[in-house]
């Protein structure tokens, strides 16, 4: 008896329909075949579908069994095929047969209980679109499949449920969307928790991380060990506006397709903050490997990618920043197919000004020789650097300063200037109404001034800065881009000479080797 | 001049390739040597024994630029002092139709050579290694900037020879004999700069310091020299005083005093007087200003700006100093 279940394959982010084919044959030996490139842990999942039907209580046929992975020429990854292969063979057991309009989906546990598996929002924004309604899913994952509307999800704990169901003994009843609570706030977000009212002193790296919160300016933060840099880019998501509803989408897309959405997870709403170590492969940060996966720079889509210690961080990687940098997405190449990730994230980098760290430092001195000071701020190369908007100084704060409490109540707390942060963007937002662009940083250097309403006094004011610190043409039109932030944070229509003038003092700052 | 040829490739210290653009007009003569024998061989130099009798050059060569020398000659990690010094009492010596000899290396020496061409002036640069390796190797387009305006670079190697140990004190006395007085701004305790002193001690050469702070690591070779005898010296006018002395100045024009750079003062509006009288009492950073005036950030970073733009402050690694 042929039986035909639905699933589905990720591929990336893409999603296609793999029809699981069963036939049984009663004469021959016993065997249990997979085939339709299936790869290791597929073929592998032929021990555990025989062990959770047989611990489930039902015995395991001694006959022919031969599965089929339709389209048999794409090659098949993951554990998740283990629920469909087993629903298949339960249903030829049992005679009796499996609606044709859901999709099952999900890894099997020896003891025949369905184990969290990855995936499966992705799984659900493709039944959407193909007109399936009805999801066969681990119980672990139901709210993740829930986040698409009109969505009927059966959460499915264990094999035996599946069986009483299908039998007709006692329905497995479709979660209700009431009984779900509202997207809950996956802690996804390693900087959750942290206030930028923490921060003692340093206000002009404040003001700066409030700048890229709310223009989604690249910043670069420079200054010596124990100032504060890691503090500062760890609260920037807390003043940045919450994930509207089509990014919390693609972010909940990439967690998923990676396995990062923890078992009853949801909708994730919170933008997400990345700290990747600095011995992160090239692989590890931009994406890609054998079966190209999304990288660190996909992980903080929408979000942060903090880069600590930046001229630490290979070259090869730093270089190959440069690319998703300028257009918000990735496109990897492998022999095993080509895949674009989206990647439209804010850097921040970090570093010391020198190797010891001390440099320009007013309580220490600086040990370092010209040649390795030399040395290590060419390790990041001058088009990197040019396509950070923002340099900022930090310094050291001294510890008497820290433990003064007196200051701390005139301090403003993130909220405060998430408010003022909230405001500029949508400034911004009803500014680029009818064109593709979210935030000031994403401006082409072709229309900044036909977009950013710069008065005449600002631009002669930016044309002289930028003679005076010779700019380069691009950090020149960044410039511009962040003074547009600054007006909109002071809530002017118009760039005016002290919006430019304050925006000179993040000006981009390559070094020169003198 | 529209017609640049590629002057030749120049190797780094670290094996690298790197090569620089010169203007035809001084490619006509740029290199070659002098020796002893040689009618326009440095006077200076042969009065005293055990130095080289023969110098390689690059540049145009001229033995008028030798006539009234001042050595300078510092510290190769500069402070924003030392650079302020530089860019204050240089100028006027330059004027005075002075040239500026140096060791080309970072820091103080690199200072005085640039300073000298931005004025327009002769400067000669003595390197510790082959007369074709730029040494150290960032500096080539200082290098660059030497030969084209006319200034000279010197050695007492061909070539390509590398840096050695002993190269650097053998270059450092080459300094103090070609200057007729030689300046050190800011040392070290234990530096080669304290070596080319003692060098233009030994030869008879005046030797003056520019003081600096005693909690500096660049104050400690400055106390050393003026503790043993170094005449101090605050301007330009001093040190001119000292070529007269030596008989190597006449004609300077009189009641000109001091060395500050002269600037079309601007009308301050009152934030800008309060940031700016802030920083003459010491150097701060933007978060800094912003504590003392409590002033909101945006507000400082604007009129910081305003005096960037006027001339009247720099920045340096985020610090902000008032000239």
């Amino acid at each position: 008896m042929l039986i035909k279940v639905l699933s589905a394959a990720n591929i990336g982010l893409e999603t296609i329909k793999v029809e699981v084919e069963v036939n049984m044959f009663s004469r021959g030996l016993p065997k249990f075949h997979i085939v339709g490139l299936p790869s290791k842990a597929v073929d592998e999942s032929r021990q555990r579908v025989v062990t959770a039907i047989v611990n489930s209580g039902v015995s395991f046929p001694r006959k022919h069994i031969v599965v089929n992975l339709a389209p048999a020429d794409i090659p098949k990854e993951g554990s998740c095929y283990d629920f469909p292969i087993s629903a298949a063979i339960l249903s030829s057991i049992l005679s009796v047969p499996i609606p044709g309009d859901s999709l099952f989906f999900g890894e099997l546990s020896l003891d025949g209980s369905l184990r969290h598996t990855r995936g499966v929002f992705l799984l659900a924004l493709y039944a959407k679109e193909a007109g399936y309604r009805k999801l066969f899913v681990p119980d672990t994952c139901a709210n993740e499949a829930l986040t698409v509307p009109d969505m009927e999800v059966y959460p499915v704990a264990t094999l035996r449920q599946l069986i009483d169901h299908l039998k007709g003994h006692s329905a497995i009843a479709p979660c209700d969307r009431r009984l779900v609570r509202k997207p809950s706030i996956e802690r996804i977000n390693e900087a959750i928790g942290f206030d930028i009212g923490d921060v003692i002193g340093n206000e002009f790296a404040k003001r700066a991380a409030e700048i890229v919160a709310a223009g989604g300016h690249n910043m670069l933060l420079s200054g010596p060990p124990g100032a504060g840099k890691t503090m500062i880019a760890r609260s920037l998501p807390g003043i940045m506006p919450p994930l509207l509803d089509s990014e919390a989408m693609e972010v909940t897309k990439i967690y998923s397709a990676t396995g990062n959405i923890p078992p009853n997870g949801s909708l994730i709403i919170d933008r997400p903050f990345r700290s990747p170590h600095h011995t992160t492969s090239t692989v590890g940060l931009i994406g890609g490997g054998s079966k190209p996966m999304p990288g660190e720079i996909s992980l903080a889509h929408r979000g942060v990618l903090f880069l600590d210690e930046f001229a630490e961080f290979s070259q090869a990687s730093i270089e190959a920043l440069r690319q998703p940098l300028e257009d918000g997405m990735v496109t990897i190449s492998r022999s095993k197919g080509r895949l674009t990730f989206p990647a439209d994230f804010t850097l921040v980098a970090s570093m010391n000004p020198c190797p010891c760290g001390f440099l320009g430092d007013k309580q220490r001195t600086c040990q370092c020789t010209p040649f390795s000071i030399d040395r290590y701020r060419r390790k990041i190369s001058g088009p990197i650097l040019d396509r950070i908007d923002m340099h900022v100084h930090v310094d050291t704060v001294p510890i008497a300063a820290l433990s003064a409490a007196r200051d701390r109540s005139r301090i403003e707390s993130s909220r405060s200037i998430a408010h003022r942060v909230g405001k500029a963007r949508e400034m911004q937002r009803a500014r680029y109404i009818g064109t593709r662009i979210n935030m000031n940083a994403e401006i082409t250097s072709k229309s900044v001034f036909r977009l950013s309403r710069i008065s005449s006094e600002a631009r002669d004011t930016l044309l002289s800065g930028a003679e005076q610190f010779c700019l380069s043409a691009r950090s020149y039109f960044n410039t511009a881009k962040v003074a547009r932030t600054i007006a909109d944070l002071d809530g002017s229509s118009i760039v005016k000479r002290p919006h430019v003038q304050e925006a000179l003092q993040y000006r981009t700052r390559r070094y020169d080797g003198q | 001049m529209d017609a640049f040829e590629l002057h030749d490739h120049f190797i780094t210290k670290t094996g690298v390739f790197c090569g620089f653009i010169i203007g035809c007009d001084t490619v006509l003569n740029v290199e070659g040597t002098v020796s002893k024998k040689d009618q326009n061989f440095p006077v200076k130099m042969r009065d005293i024994s055990g130095l080289p009798s023969t110098l390689y050059y690059c540049g145009a060569y001229n033995s008028t630029i030798f006539s009234r020398c001042l050595g300078v000659v510092g510290s190769r990690r500069i402070t924003p002092y030392g650079k302020k010094v530089i860019e204050t009492i240089i100028p006027e010596i330059v004027d005075a139709g002075i040239s500026i000899v140096s060791g080309f290396m970072n820091g103080v020496d690199a200072c005085a050579h640039a300073v000298t061409l931005e004025c327009g002036g002769k400067t000669i640069a003595v390197l510790p290694c082959g007369i074709r390796r730029i040494h150290p190797s960032n500096q080539f387009s200082l290098y660059a900037q030497i030969i084209d305006s006319g200034s000279l670079i010197l050695s007492e190697y061909p070539g390509k020879t590398p840096t050695a140990r002993w190269t650097y004190p053998r270059r450092n006395r080459i300094v103090a004999a070609l200057s007729d007085a030689l300046l050190v701004i800011e040392a070290a305790k234990n530096s080669g700069t304290l070596m080319t002193a003692g060098y233009a001690r030994s030869f008879g050469k005046p030797l003056l310091v520019v003081p600096n702070s005693i909690f500096e690591d660049n104050g400690q070779g400055i106390l050393a020299l003026l503790r043993s005898g170094a005449i101090a010296v605050g301007s330009a006018h001093e040190v001119l005083e000292t070529f007269e002395h030596e008989g190597l100045l006449n004609d300077r024009r009189s009641g000109k005093n001091g060395g500050s750079l002269t600037r079309e003062a601007l009308p301050h509006s009152l934030e800008q007087q309060h940031v700016l009288s802030l920083l003459r009492e010491s150097s701060l950073s933007l978060s800094e200003i912003a504590s003392h005036l409590s002033w909101p950030i945006s507000s400082v970073s604007t009129v910081v700006m305003q005096l960037q733009e006027q001339g009247e402050i720099v920045e340096q690694e985020g610090v902000f100093y008032a000239h």
